[in-house]
């Protein structure tokens, strides 16, 4: 159980990033007004600017990483990819709520129902990305802030999304 | 499985009442708010399970989006 937690763990961490980094551009600026205060606090203790850009819209507004964990939640409960269909549409509301114009949250949520269909035959449960999920925001948001912003920085430059 | 994502929870909660800067207590109880939600959507297995997962999540993050704007306003006016 705990090595099929783990490969969903991975398999939602490359999903949220790629989406939120290539489609959402969150690292780019702060989407929201409560992002960029978050993404100073996060430079002056240390940290990547860019990186914290992309933990404040995390924070601010569902994004990508909040459409994997819905889509996975709704996939479990309804017990079909309906679910994942049900979670997009609340999610595309809840970014218009939250003042967001992006849609990481709706794209995420989508690719994720896609995900999770296709490693259904492979044995694995939604209830594995339900957790497989949490395990991955608890590694961006509650491990050390310093560290994971400098990655999302890097990496976020790595696909040429930021310069510099 | 439950009891790994309630662990994490009890983690990330722990940790944003340690941290003493104020902005950076957000992404911890972020963090916490996709434990919860984990948790509510695995201890019952209904599309109504579901809905209250939702529903949880997508306020929780309003309530983020509204205390971070606050913070960014009344650093403004300051």
């Amino acid at each position: 159980m705990i090595e099929k937690i783990v490969v969903a763990a991975v398999v939602c961490w490359i999903n949220f990033v790629m989406v939120d980094v290539l489609i959402g551009g969150l690292p780019e600026v702060p989407g929201v007004r409560g992002a960029k205060h978050i993404a100073h606090a996060i430079r002056n203790y240390g940290g990547n600017l860019n990186g914290g850009y992309m933990m404040g819209n995390i924070v601010c507004s569902p994004d990508a990483s909040a459409g994997t964990l819905l889509a996975s939640s709704c996939y479990y409960a309804f017990g079909s990819w309906e679910g994942g269909l049900l979670a997009a549409t609340v999610v595309y509301f809840g970014n218009r709520i939250c003042a967001d114009p992006g849609y990481a949250g709706t794209t995420g949520t989508l690719t994720t129902t896609a995900l999770i269909f296709i490693f259904s035959h492979f044995g694995f449960s939604p209830a594995n990305f339900v957790a497989g999920m949490v395990l991955a925001i608890v590694t961006i948001q509650g491990l050390h802030h310093k560290y994971s912003s400098k990655i999302l920085g890097s990496l976020a430059r790595k696909m040429g999304t930021i310069e510099g | 499985m439950i009891k790994i994502v309630g662990a994490l929870a009890v983690y990330t909660a722990i940790m944003a009442i340690l941290t003493k800067d104020k902005p950076r207590r957000l992404p911890y109880l972020n963090a916490m708010n996709f434990c919860i939600t984990g948790v509510i959507a695995l201890s019952i297995q209904h599309p109504l399970g579901g809905l209250v997962a939702l529903t949880y999540f997508i306020l929780s993050t309003l309530e983020s989006n509204a205390v971070a704007s606050t913070m960014d306003r009344l650093m403004e006016v300051k």
